[in-house]
């Protein structure tokens, strides 16, 4: 109690300030705390998605030294896309293009190599799960990073900053690792659902000429209810998502499309139904851009109406195995094109594109 | 299923489970010792564990609350001759488009049209 002599004033002070510091420095230990759980959560998840990649390049390649394939492996994760300079932002679009295309391919070659034994859609697969345990790896490197200069200097608002984007961090870390399951097993995951609306229309209508004009994407040529019907896929059953952009093009040097048709997969709000169709206007299509540039250059050149038909998910059904919702939603999106194409004007030519990762969907 | 959404707060059911009972027993121990000796000192004890009882009760009640929806993984085949459809557990092997079993209808091959994660619940259901 505070009986009002000097004394006791200036203990009772003391004891506040004390305190004061005794509470802030709870407060980093709480911090360090929570951060260190979820950072040993984010390692448990790269490590499995390391050992998930290993196992399967193990399937493909004669038992030789496992040293080697831990090099191609941390090769492979620790690999760099460079952007190029946006100084001078004229013509970027193609300079990217041109350095996502020498990587691609080099990762392509690299893991050719490390896994001989593997069929070229089987490579495709490899390289998303290479992709995935890289992603895991890069996100664990930087917020481990953050977490030990904010350690370092005992920081405790970088650390509550730290703390703070954990939970959203932790949502993507979820998206990415249901992956590996579908890509392991190559099952379609929820990103698929373009590619499968594109397979269903081919398969429904009969393919009268296929053709492969671009990387890893195939061009069939339909008629479906009376019209000229090109549809634009990536080649499955392999895990890539294609160059749309140049199959577009392609197409156009042969056709004269009245109408391009995007289907795709595309964000749900919280609280909003998965597999749910939405309909808009432009490419849907998401990346970095580049194909989305060259869709809309095409389109833009030869005045033609972009329509985009959206199947509703989250981001962690768009990397996990599709669920029955989003399938349902596939039907559905069928359906509509198929109206699409029935609006469309006698003797017109439509080009549907089903744009998203071809995982487990064949044409 | 990602192996971040197992459900890891179920490990704790026991340890919750032992606590809630030993501050409800210790509590009900304070409050018999209050009764007998008329100390205050247990009256204030027994308040403090019933206080923090209840938040572990709370905790618990909350934690026992989290449903487990748990998905399995279907194929679904139609039959191309006869378009009679079924739904069956994914079998190692099925691939979207590739041929299954005979159909029981016609005889014929059927079709592996989806492959996809269900709800148990669903598991009667057709697409």
């Amino acid at each position: 109690m505070v009986n009002g002599d000097v004394g006791s004033i200036v203990g009772w002070l003391v004891a506040i300030i004390a305190l004061s510091f005794v509470m802030q420095e709870l407060q980093v230990y709480r911090a360090i705390t929570e951060v260190e759980n979820y950072l040993g959560i984010l390692r448990a998840a790269r490590d499995r998605a390391l050992s998930a990649l290993r196992e399967q390049f193990r399937r493909y390649r004669e038992s030789d030294s496992e040293a080697d394939l831990d090099k191609r492996i941390y090769r492979l994760v620790e690999v760099k896309l460079i952007p190029p300079t946006d100084l001078d932002p004229y013509g970027i679009v193609k300079k990217l293009k041109h350095i996502l295309m020498v990587g691609e391919e080099s990762i392509e070659r690299e893991v050719s190599l490390a896994a001989p034994k593997a069929a070229a859609h089987e490579v495709k697969n490899l390289v998303v799960m290479a992709e995935i345990a890289r992603a895991l790896n890069e996100v664990y490197k930087q917020l481990n990073h953050y977490y030990l200069i904010a350690r370092r200097f005992k920081s405790l608002w970088l650390l509550m900053q730290l703390n703070a984007v954990m939970p959203f961090i932790m949502e993507e870390v979820r998206a990415i690792e249901g992956a590996v399951e579908a890509f392991r097993k190559a099952l379609p995951i929820g990103d698929s659902a373009g590619p499968l609306v594109a397979t269903f229309l081919m398969r429904k209508y009969g393919v009268e000429h296929f053709f492969e004009p671009a990387k890893d994407t195939v061009v069939a040529k339909v008629t479906a209810k009376g019209k000229d019907l090109y549809v634009v896929k990536a080649k499955g059953p392999g895990g890539t998502t294609g160059h749309y952009d140049d199959a577009v093009e392609w197409v156009f040097q042969r056709a004269k499309p009245s109408v391009i048709v995007t289907v795709d997969a595309a964000l749900k709000y919280e609280g909003e139904p998965s597999g749910i169709v939405a309909h808009g206007y432009g490419v849907a299509i998401g990346g970095v851009g580049v194909e989305k540039y060259g869709i809309e250059e095409v389109a833009s050149r030869h005045s033609v109406p972009l329509y985009a038909v959206l199947i509703k998910m989250s981001e962690s059904e768009a990397l996990s195995i599709m669920t029955e919702e989003i399938y349902r939603g596939v039907r559905e999106a069928v359906s509509i094109v198929e109206e699409i194409i029935e609006k469309a004007p006698e003797g017109s030519t439509i080009l549907l594109i089903g744009v998203g990762n071809t995982v487990g969907v064949p044409q | 299923m990602s192996s971040l959404e197992r459900p890891q707060p179920r490990r704790w059911v026991p340890t919750y489970a032992v606590l809630l009972l030993s501050l409800v027993a210790i509590s009900a121990a304070l409050v018999i010792l209050y009764l007998r000796t008329g100390s205050e000192t247990y009256l204030s004890g027994a308040l403090l564990l019933a206080i923090v009882a209840v938040y572990t009760g709370w905790s618990f009640a909350r934690l026992l609350t989290v449903k487990v929806v748990p998905r399995s993984l279907s194929t679904y085949l139609r039959c191309p001759s006869c378009g009679y459809e079924s739904m069956r557990e994914y079998r190692e092997g099925d691939r979207l488009f590739g041929e299954a079993e005979q159909c029981l209808k016609c005889g014929g091959r059927m079709v592996v049209e989806g492959i996809f994660l269900r709800s148990a619940s669903k598991s009667q259901r057709t697409v």
